[in-house]
């Protein structure tokens, strides 16, 4: 009796983090990808081609974008979602930011 | 289908040039509009300075300040005035003007959607130098294949938004194909991802905002030009922004070389302001033509696809909606052209009032009702023409 509910049990775990795993690589992938890759080229625009400093360039993303991080780099601004997704937008001269 | 009929017609009988149909096509269009407002005589064109000027005769200049005074009341997050920057051009010179704290004259502001008018513009100066033809097909290579039927698709049906492409913008949450095509896996050759969908409608029939479609166009400049991003950025500085004296003018690219010509150029609100006078002016500027004849009067007719009454070619018109389209600038006049984009961004050309108004910022405390209707009350301070004569 012991054995096949432990089985069991083992297996809906794993069918569980399968399901999981799926979802992460279909829906969360794909958005956190998005997520950073619109903030890495948004913030780097904004800082060195609109010239503003990276906070109020960040403010004005606004909420919704807070579990992307983002860091400002000597030509461009690195973003990422931790585990899920990383962009990098590089500037310019004349033709502004470009994502990687 | 009158105007389809011919515009078939002009297609079919093209051997003579590629102007001949466009011609036709207007011609059959053009009795409907407004005629665009001269430069006045002794009023310098803006390609070094701005003519600035107080309010002349006929405003109302109480009216048109507190009209500034509303449109900077909305404030967003960190006390910020969503208008950022506004700007109005009556009879070729600037009479207000006014930046939010933290923004003046020189600062740089996202174009987003009105990028799509500067791709058009390009399109207007290559059909000019008669190296392309806006009813000849758009050469892309991915649609070149034997019986893809792609590969019928003309300028016209594009610049008209009526491709019938499955790359419509879908929305602005990160699911949709613009999300996709700006940030996520299409951002790297937004060109390919654009073109690489299938024909969901008969070309022409349908109209459904895509910025996707505007990304194959600057593609296609970018092609017909060639030398790659650093060609393209001669192009564009050499036959648009420096002839108007645009010189804070940005524009940005994806990492293949594709111009990202439906979403990302950057310029200060007075080279905007040149921007639209450029199309109040039916495309010639200090006695140059920028845009061929008859261009401005074709990108400022409705495209014919039934489901439309308010775009143009890469531009809105303040014309009667259908569907899910909204009027751009209500209260305002049916002659109004609003080049517009994602969070507020507005260059409205008014040529019953000969002005432009440039609204540059963001939409967090604000909304597009609000931000039109601070315009309207600008233009409204503003006499039309017809009643000076």
């Amino acid at each position: 009796m012991r054995k096949p509910r432990a089985k069991t049990l083992a297996l809906l775990v794993l069918g569980a983090l399968f399901a999981a795993a799926v979802f992460a690589r279909i829906r969360l992938v794909p958005q956190a990808d998005i997520g950073a890759g619109f903030v890495a080229k948004q913030v780097c625009s904004c800082v060195f081609v609109g010239g503003r400093d990276e906070q109020a360039c960040r403010l004005d993303l606004g909420p919704d974008l807070a579990p992307v991080r983002s860091e400002q780099l000597a030509d461009g601004v690195h973003a990422w979602v931790p585990l899920l997704a990383s962009r990098t937008a590089r500037f310019r001269e004349g033709t502004g930011c470009t994502l990687d | 289908m009158l105007i389809r009929r011919l515009r078939r017609l002009a297609a079919g009988s093209l051997a003579a040039g590629s102007l001949a149909g466009l011609i036709l096509t207007i011609a059959a269009r053009a009795a409907e509009l407004v005629p665009l407002p001269p430069q006045p005589a002794g009023v310098p064109y803006p390609t070094e300075a701005w003519p600035e000027t107080a309010p002349g005769a006929g405003v109302d200049a109480g009216r048109l300040a507190a009209a500034f005074e509303s449109a900077f009341a909305a404030k967003g997050r960190g006390g910020v005035s969503d208008t950022r920057a506004l700007v109005a051009v009556h009879h070729g010179a600037i009479v207000a003007e006014r930046y939010a704290p933290g923004f003046g004259p020189q600062s740089r502001f996202q174009s987003w959607s009105m990028a799509k008018s500067i791709t058009q513009a390009l399109i207007g100066i290559l059909v000019r130098e008669g190296r392309l033809d806006v009813n000849a097909p758009v050469p892309v290579e991915a649609w070149r294949a034997p019986g893809d039927s792609r590969g019928a698709l003309t300028f016209d049906d594009l610049l008209h938004m009526s491709s019938g492409l499955a790359n419509g913008d879908g929305g602005l949450g990160p699911d949709a194909f613009v999300a996709r095509l700006l940030f996520g896996e299409g951002s790297r050759d937004v060109f390919a991802y654009a073109a690489g969908v299938p024909l969901i409608h008969p070309p022409g029939t349908f109209w459904d905002y895509s910025t996707a479609t505007s990304m194959i166009l600057a593609g296609v400049v970018g092609q017909t030009v060639g030398g790659g991003r650093e060609g393209m950025l001669a192009f564009m500085r050499g036959k648009l922004f420096d002839p108007l004296g645009m010189r804070s003018a940005v524009p940005e690219f994806d990492a293949a070389g594709t111009f990202m010509g439906g979403a990302f150029v950057w310029a200060n609100a007075r080279d905007w302001a040149r921007f639209g006078l450029l199309f109040l002016r039916d495309g010639v500027w200090d006695g140059a033509r920028v845009l061929p004849a008859g261009w401005v009067d074709y990108v400022r007719t409705p495209a014919p696809a039934p489901n439309n009454g308010v775009y143009g070619a890469q531009l809105w018109l303040n014309l009667e909606p259908k569907g899910q389209q909204f009027k751009p600038l209500p209260g305002g006049p049916a002659s109004a052209i609003s080049v517009n984009g994602n969070g507020g961004q507005m260059v409205v050309i008014v040529p019953t009032h000969d002005l432009v108004v440039v609204r540059l910022g963001e939409m967090q405390a604000s909304t597009w009702s609000s931000v039109t209707g601070e315009v309207a009350a600008m233009v409204a301070a503003i006499p039309p023409l017809a009643a000076r004569e």
